[in-house]
């Protein structure tokens, strides 16, 4: 298996086992609250451990599809009024306002996270002032905030730690081959190899169908990691295959002749032509081109995607 | 946490742990006045205690900012913070609960994922049995599974990033630090290069180069002068390099250069060259900078592994030979 394919069947695993988790930790309380005559409270609690328990069955059953955040955002929405508003009736309720900064922190960007958590703050801290007596305020207040201090904190870090190891990918993560500023350290080096040894460099650019364009994004990038997979079986051991911005694919084939580069499509193109998987795989489009000692990385990518480009017109 | 292993993380943590630290200690020090006002004395006797430890901590964590010793400290300050709150929780519930509900975030923020749980789970097993006994069951119970939900929640946000950056390092081909490429392009590469050797009938030789002292210059310097030295030592080893040639750092002082296209000679002349380089070149705050170097040169249907072994064996071989002669000039 794939390791981001991996990663993502972890992440949905987690997600489920904190889901029927989190609807069982509230069902208790919803028990409780009804052992205690807090009928509205305990339908609150139970509606959260419904919805909690819906929303596993539906990351269950949608498996590695990927799904939309919304529920998420609502349900913290949902618990962002229900403190605000139900800790005026038990006081019970104020242990769930230590909750909220984690789950902005997590299911938000940080910028995004960073004003939804004031907003939220400064509607909380007045209802603290308002609503709780002096024996109690202070700890409470003191307790938010170091929750909220240790959830930026955490979450600085890890953007911190995101931003640098962007920096560093150069790998996509859709198709799992070389990303275009990869090609550029690559084809640099290729390009002086070429040069000193006075041998033949080629590239051959492949596009996808224009018709994948309007595509919804999952299956877009499905189709991509397909061609991409089937791109990679025609390689020889020492030629490279890297994505373009544009979603063009570029292979580059070192000491490689005419008929080597004509091999490596006709190759795919049958390999193509013989899946039956997408229709329209007989649409993706091959352009070979040479390098020669005036051309530099841009001109070079520019003269393949043009190509492409024009094929695809 | 354990993504925290970073080196640039680990630059930016202890920073961090410093300033919440001191920001908690000075929130504390308005609780307690709250609390004496109140009458509350045991209770400000306890953040009497606290608060000296977290400024005790921030002060240890700014001193050893570039030491990996300095996550210690953490240890006994969660620890009696703690002990401290379950203690007063037969006396004061109502406060000490609250005061307790910071402490998943917190561990989790300051000390490593699987001992941050281990904690909150036997906080929340003794909050359960000192509520039992003292108050009544409903509240012990009701509490607890509030606790134990707000640690599952630290622990799902914990582990999802913590899984997020683990995915993206193994997307990454460039060791973060240095700046060369990681051991994870260093297989791809060799291969390839292996391959387009035997396809052409070129030689593929390699270099490695092994920071002799590597250890006790991070002891005697500390994390940042090896973090910022690192850069400067592999931009220096790309410049005795030729274009085509690729430098991988496979460990923390295991550097190892892919030369295509160079025979034997060639690797033997350049890895003289790099050592006399670097020995020659002033590495403030380092005094010295003792390298072993050694090459090899692909033999006839060897594959990656093979190479790798032989490169790292003259390695170990080199290493040992200095140190014997550092010990007999000694």
């Amino acid at each position: 298996m794939e390791k981001a394919r991996f990663h993502s069947l972890v992440v949905l695993q987690v997600k489920v086992l904190y889901c029927l988790f989190a609807a069982l930790a509230l069902s208790v309380i919803a028990v409780l609250d009804l052992i205690q005559a807090h009928t509205i409270f305990a339908a609150i609690a139970a509606t959260f451990a419904l919805s909690l328990l819906l929303y596993a069955l539906v990351l269950l059953l949608r498996g590695q599809q990927r799904s939309s955040p919304l529920p998420e955002w609502l349900m913290i929405l949902a618990l962002a009024v229900f403190t605000l508003f139900g800790m005026q009736q038990n006081e019970n309720v104020v242990h769930w306002v230590y909750f909220v900064p984690g789950y902005i922190y997590f299911l938000f960007a940080f910028h995004v996270a960073s004003y939804l958590a004031l907003v939220y703050s400064t509607a909380m801290v007045l209802m603290i002032l308002s609503e709780f007596d002096s024996y109690l305020r202070l700890q409470i207040l003191f307790t938010y905030g170091a929750c909220y201090a240790f959830a930026v904190m955490y979450a600085l870090i890890n953007e911190r730690n995101s931003e640098g190891l962007s920096a560093i990918v150069n790998t996509d993560p859709v198709t799992q081959v070389y990303n275009q500023y990869q090609l550029g350290l690559d084809l640099n080096k290729e390009m002086t190899r070429a040069d000193r040894q006075s041998d033949e460099l080629r590239l051959i650019g492949v596009a996808a169908p224009a018709s994948w364009n309007s595509l919804k994004t999952e299956e877009y990038e499905d189709r991509l990691s397909f061609l991409s997979k089937r791109l990679k079986r025609c390689l020889r051991r020492f030629d490279t295959c890297y994505r373009l911005e544009s979603d063009h694919f570029v292979v580059v084939m070192p000491h490689s002749t005419i008929q080597a580069a004509e091999a490596l499509c006709e190759n795919l193109m049958d390999d193509l032509a013989g899946n039956d998987r997408y229709d329209d795989l007989a649409d993706v489009c091959v352009h070979p081109e040479l390098y020669s000692p005036e051309d530099d990385v841009e001109t070079l990518v520019g003269r393949i995607e043009g190509a492409l480009n024009d094929k695809h017109a | 946490m354990i993504s925290m292993r970073d080196a640039v993380q680990e630059q930016l943590l202890p920073r961090l742990q410093v300033i919440v630290y001191t920001l908690v200690a000075l929130a504390l020090t308005l609780l307690m006045y709250d609390q004496y006002r109140q009458g509350l004395y045991s209770l400000v006797l306890s953040n009497a205690v606290s608060i000296p430890a977290f400024l005790f901590s921030a002060a240890y964590i700014y001193i050893n900012r570039d030491r990996d010793s300095f996550v210690w400290v953490n240890y006994p300050l969660v620890t009696s913070l703690s002990g401290l709150a379950l203690f007063h929780l037969p006396e004061y519930p109502e406060q000490m609960i609250h005061y307790l509900f910071a402490m998943p975030m917190f561990t989790y923020f300051c000390l490593p994922m699987r001992h941050a749980t281990v904690i909150n789970f036997a906080i929340a097993a003794t909050m359960a049995t000192l509520l039992w006994i003292n108050i009544d069951i409903p509240s012990a119970i009701r509490y607890t599974t509030n606790f134990t939900l707000l640690v599952m929640s630290t622990w799902c946000f914990s582990y999802l990033t913590l899984l997020r950056g683990e995915s993206l390092q193994q997307l990454a081909l460039t060791d973060r630090v240095s700046g060369a490429y990681n051991r994870e392009h260093f297989y791809h590469l060799l291969e390839r290069e292996l391959a387009r050797g035997e396809a052409t009938r070129q030689n593929v030789s390699m270099i490695g180069i092994v920071l002799d002292d590597y250890r006790q210059l991070g002891d005697l310097h500390g994390n940042r002068a090896v973090v910022q030295f690192l850069p400067r030592f592999v931009k220096r080893i790309r410049q005795l390099i030729r274009g085509e040639d690729d430098i991988f750092r496979l460990e923390d002082d295991l550097i190892v250069l892919v030369l295509p296209n160079c025979g034997e000679e060639g690797a033997i002349v350049l890895q003289e060259r790099i050592r006399r380089k670097i020995q020659e070149q002033s590495w403030r705050p380092f005094a010295e900078v003792s390298i072993s170097v050694a090459a090899v040169t692909r033999n006839h249907d060897e594959d990656s592994e093979a190479i790798e072994k032989r490169l790292l064996a003259r390695l170990n071989k080199q290493q040992r030979t200095s140190r014997q002669l550092a010990a007999f000039s000694g």
